[in-house]
């Protein structure tokens, strides 16, 4: 059976009417003449009827057959030996096919995409089916939607056209691959009646980042090769060889690793972004390949060139661009580099959304504060906040931070705004109110920084339960609208919700300990040195402090071994190692408590230069919560909070693509007050995002933030057929195939594929051998039509 | 202004033709039966065997009947006629059949005729034919008549010799227009039997029927004694079926409608006039008839007058 390789050309067949229709129109237009020799016409008429009729059918069949040849060799017709796949399907009907739209199946190596070659091949083993086959289609990623897949019978033609149409549609995505997660789909569907047994084709790229465990990918910096290690994926293989299903591994990206940079990271040099203060971006450029790469890197601030860097980058290398910068204005602000260079633009391309302020404002609440004291050092956060605003060396007038700090009561924290402070310093704060802990818990769930220390007026037992808060499990998926409530339905939801106990703190607090002798004080080492807290170089030896302070009294703490979210930066040298200095993730913001004090009286740790470093990195790390809102991973939700004044029914969300769509707010009552919350969870591409809020009477305010792609997937390096034969489990059914870099499908060196005949070649012939015989009929015919008789006289 | 006689001069006397065959003469080829003296032999012996009459000289005639005695007397010549010659009785038969109506033959402005048409049917051509057989009859002081026929005979009028006949005639011509089918075979058989003497009957017809009707009227005509002539009269168009495009031909004489593609038929159509044209030639030959086949294209002096002339020369 032929198939066509341009099969669109065959729409040209309808073209063979036009001989038909140029015969039809030429037998409407005649001239009408009233003519009197009828009878020698009729009789004319009878006699040559048969043969007229027969010589035109038969000019007008080799017209058509011209065409329709020449339509037929223009749709490149092939013979359909047995494609490529027909003699694996032709005992198993049943296909899955797994077909990667991740972003590097953009990646163009000659005329096709690695995408446009799967969905090429796919679509010939479509063809291939019968009726009363079944296939599943399964586009894949880091994640597939399986709701949207279902097997499908083939029930003809038109099943199959709405199936072609489907791959056709397919695109790649700003995702990266996770094979996991396409192999679990593969084993849901495996469990289907329809499709057990089925003959699974995987279509991908084989890009190596793909099958080794996700997060994993970060080591490839060090551009070693990446050594598949996923357990969790050689145990889904592992169940599926008892599925008794055959797997086919199409290779369709390129023949060896492409050469490909990606934009790995975009970040500022310091966590704060103030007005009048240059900031420091810093761009890293990797060049996953073996060969350097040269092109322009460019950058951009609210969409307008603000700097570009011609560079080079060497093979396996990366290199970090810097690019300073100078805000005037406060506010959101749209950043973004693009790296022209290679095949693969997707991942040249890095978004980030600052927002700028006037200036970063601490809140200090100390539990023992000397109201009209006259010593430094007797106020709680005296060392802190001299930390937060140091006096460089040489020069005491002049306080370099951006930092501004104010200090409360605990009492006070009640009436105080807190969204307006990045972070919140408390230190030896006895106890606080309900209303306070809830406020608290708040600030810290939605991206703020609470920094706690110990102290004497600590009691363990009362922070343990004042910070035990009873708090909503967080939905799996934000409430998109807001539908209207009914009466008695409140009642319902408060049942429906349930609620958890969390701890806020990072671990529970024990009894204080410390050196009672005093000749044998603990000193202090870090446990997470690479921490964010520690971001300064503390190998400078002036700084060297974390391993000379002394410490003489701390609180102990238990922390939970098995809560992912709690971490230790830091640890005592008693025999316990407790921890010194501990973190808790909590939602969007984070919480750090020092087991010790912020002043002098239970170590010396906070007069040394060390302590400022800590307390400047700290802060830092503390109050980018709030910025790190603005730039997310493709597929991360977004959701930001805006107070009551902000609220109005034009809410339009502009997409990457400039796509606009409306938005709306869901209503939130906290204390009294009404916030109201945006979610949007369609940040499938990479870009920036533009929320435009219109208000009567105001000027239209806009809210950016950023979706920035996986850079671990533009690393192209392959996973051969090698290295599968080493993780792949043995009793899985495979077999492996390559796309060559040719247009044609090549298929492994022990299979090598028959030359196609190609049938386009015979059509052309065929058209040339027909007008031929068409010309001879002709004139034939028209020459025996054309001879005149004389009639005699 | 001109009298509607004179206008109907004008319409079927053509100069050229009237001066082309003025001088010649319509001789009956085979015995006549006439009731006064004239050129053609007669079949009655007893009938006038003295002399009778002189008349002028006429070019062609037999130089032996000169009166050499009157030339010497007058100076003029005088031909002596005898009692053995006889006047003819020539009869016209002149189709109408709506088929006559046909003409592919466009006239400029300045070759009209009076009541003529933009184009030159059969039928004009036809009854100039007529016309001046009759003229060139009447003027050998010889009896013309006329009958017009589509299916049947519409009118009749028997030969007379006055000069002053020549009018109704064309009076007759002029009054008929073409508009029935024809069934000349019929027509031809009841001529043969309208006609009482002997004479002459010339037919002008595109003879379009069955061709064993037509030739059976021909014989008809001709077994009865009479010198039949036939004066075919076709197109140009019918002759040569010059059409390329297609066209859907408008059958006259109640055929129906054909669309067809002329250059597909020309080869069978010319087959089939030819054909036609060969039998009725052959028949005529057969029977002695004068077949003429006149193509209207062809200038009317021209063709009569090399006719007559051949047929003069043929005595």
């Amino acid at each position: 059976m032929p198939f066509f390789d341009r099969g669109m050309f065959l729409w040209g067949l309808l073209a063979i009417a036009i001989p038909i229709i140029i015969y039809l129109l030429f037998r409407q237009k005649y001239q009408r003449i009233p003519w009197a020799a009828m009878e020698f016409l009729l009789a004319a008429i009878k006699k040559n009827k048969r043969r007229l009729q027969i010589e035109n059918l038969l000019l007008l069949l080799i017209r058509i057959l011209i065409i329709a040849f020449l339509i037929g060799a223009l749709a490149k017709p092939m013979l359909h030996q047995e494609s490529a796949f027909a003699k694996h399907i032709k005992g198993n009907r049943n296909i899955i096919m797994l077909i990667d739209v991740s972003y590097s199946t953009a990646h163009r190596t000659g005329m096709r995409s690695a995408l446009e070659k799967a969905q090429q091949m796919a679509k010939k083993i479509i063809a291939d089916l019968e009726v009363g086959d079944n296939i599943a289609i399964i586009p894949f990623h880091r994640s597939v939607k399986m709701h949207e897949i279902e097997p499908e019978p083939i029930s003809g033609a038109r099943t199959k056209r709405r199936l072609t149409a489907e791959i056709d549609s397919l695109a790649p995505t700003s995702y990266s691959t996770d094979m996991t997660a396409a192999f679990e789909a593969c084993e849901t569907l495996l469990k289907k009646p329809q499709l057990r047994g089925a003959h699974v084709f995987l279509f991908s790229d084989f890009t190596r980042v793909g099958w080794i465990k996700r997060g994993a990918a970060a080591g490839s910096d060090s551009g070693e090769m990446l050594i598949i290690d996923n357990p969790a994926l050689k145990n889904i293989l592992q169940r599926l060889t008892k599925t008794k299903a055959l797997f086919t591994f199409v290779d369709v990206g390129p023949a060896d690793t492409a050469p490909n940079c990606s934009v790995g990271s975009f970040l500022p040099e310091d966590a704060f972004t103030v007005t009048g203060y240059v900031q420091v971006f810093h761009v890293r450029v990797k060049n996953h390949g073996s060969e350097p790469i040269r092109g322009t890197l460019n950058f951009r601030v609210d969409g307008s060139d603000a700097g570009r860097h011609a560079v080079e980058i060497k093979p396996n290398s990366e290199t970090t661009f810097p690019f300073p910068y100078e805000f005037h204005e406060p506010g959101s602000h749209s950043l973004a580099v693009r790296f022209d260079s290679d095949n693969l633009m997707i991942d040249n391309d890095r978004f980030l959304v600052l927002e700028v302020q006037k200036s970063v404002k601490a809140l200090l609440v100390p539990g023992e504060r000397v109201l009209g004291g006259t010593t430094w050092g007797d106020d709680e956060v005296d060392f802190v906040r001299e930390a937060l605003n140091p006096v460089p060396e040489g020069s005491p007038a002049q306080r370099v931070s951006v930092i501004s700090s104010n200090e409360i009561d605990p009492s006070e924290l009640d009436d105080e705004k807190l969204e307006n402070y990045s972070f919140i310093v408390v230190a030896n704060v006895g106890s606080f109110s309900e209303q306070t802990i809830q406020r608290l818990e708040r600030y810290v769930r939605g991206g703020g920084g609470l920094f706690m220390f110990a102290g004497d007026l600590v009691s363990p037992d009362s922070y343990n339960t004042m910070f035990t808060r009873m708090v909503e499990k967080t939905p799996e998926k934000p409430e998109r609208k807001r539908e209207p409530k009914k009466a008695g339905d409140e009642k319902e939801e408060e049942k429906e919700k349930e609620k958890e106990a969390v701890l806020l703190l990072p671990a529970r607090l024990l009894a204080p300990v410390s050196d009672e002798t005093g000749h044998n004080p603990f000193t202090m080492t870090l446990e997470k040195p690479d921490h964010p807290c520690f971001a300064t170089d503390f190998s400078i030896p002036k700084l060297a402090a974390f391993g000379r302070a002394t410490f003489r009294k701390f609180i102990q703490t238990k922390v939970d071994e098995n809560d992912r979210d709690v971490q230790v930066l830091a640890r005592f040298s008693d025999a316990g190692r407790s921890p010194a200095i501990l973190e808790r993730r909590y939602k969007r913001g984070r919480i750090i408590f020092v087991t010790t004090t912020a002043d002098v009286a239970w170590n010396q740790w906070v007069a040394h230069p060390a302590f400022i470093a800590f307390i400047q990195d700290c802060s830092r790390y503390l109050a980018t919560g709030k910025a790190q809102r603005r730039t997310l991973s493709v597929g991360e939700p977004f959701e930001a909070e805006f107070p009551e004044e902000a609220w109005t029914e034009n809410v339009e969300l502009i997409n990457p693509q400039e796509e606009r769509e409306p938005l709306d707010f869901h209503e939130i009552e906290f204390e009294g007050k009404r916030f109201y919350r945006l979610d949007y969870a369609e940040t499938d591409a990479a870009g920036i995002y533009t929320i435009s809020l219109n208000r009567p009477g105001r000027p239209e305010e806009l809210y950016h933030f950023a979706a920035n792609v996986d850079p671990a997937e533009g690393n192209l390096e392959k996973i051969g057929k090698s290295d599968l034969l080493a993780f792949v489990p043995q009793k899985l059914k495979w077999k492996w195939r390559e796309y060559a870099r040719q247009e044609d499908m090549a298929e492994s060196e022990d299979e090598p594929v028959a030359k196609q005949p190609q049938l386009w070649f015979y059509f052309i012939m065929a058209v040339l051998a027909l007008m031929v015989l068409e010309t001879i009929l002709a004139q034939r015919f028209g020459a025996r039509r054309a001879e005149t008789e004389e009639v005699g006289s | 202004m001109n009298t509607p006689a004179e206008l109907l001069y004008e319409k079927y006397f053509d100069p050229k033709v009237i001066n082309r065959i003025g001088s010649l003469e319509l001789r009956a080829r085979l015995i006549v039966e006439g009731f006064i003296w004239g050129l053609h032999k007669s079949p009655y012996h007893g009938f006038s065997v003295e002399f009778a009459d002189h008349r002028e000289y006429v070019v062609g005639d037999d130089l032996r009947h000169l009166d050499w005695k009157v030339y010497a007397k007058t100076d003029r010549y005088y031909i002596k006629q005898y009692e053995e010659e006889t006047n003819l009785n020539c009869t016209v038969v002149l189709d109408i059949s709506e088929s006559m109506h046909y003409g592919s033959i466009r006239l400029a402005p300045n070759q009209r005729r009076p009541g003529q048409g933009h184009v030159l049917t059969k039928h004009d051509y036809a009854c100039m034919v007529a016309a001046s057989i009759a003229f060139l009859v009447i003027n050998q002081s010889d009896a013309a008549g006329l009958a017009l026929f589509d299916e049947k005979i519409v009118d009749h009028i028997s030969p007379k010799m006055s000069e002053g006949h020549l009018l109704p005639l064309l009076a007759t011509l002029d009054s008929r227009e073409p508009k029935e089918k024809t069934d000349i075979g019929g027509v031809l058989r009841n001529m043969a039997g309208l006609i009482s003497h002997k004479g002459m009957v010339v037919v002008v017809s595109d003879l379009f029927g069955p061709i064993n009707h037509v030739t059976r009227g021909l014989m008809d005509l001709r077994h009865r004694g009479n010198d039949v002539i036939v004066f075919h009269i076709l197109d140009p168009a019918e002759i040569e079926f010059p059409f390329d495009k297609m066209t859907l031909f408008e059958g006259l004489e109640e055929y129906p409608e054909l669309l067809v593609d002329p250059l597909a038929l020309k080869e069978a159509y010319l087959e089939e006039v030819n054909g036609f044209v060969r039998e009725v030639r052959k028949v005529c030959r057969n029977n002695q008839i004068d077949y003429v086949l006149l193509d209207t294209g062809r200038p009317l002096d021209e063709a009569l007058s090399s006719y007559l002339a051949w047929r003069q020369g043929g005595r």
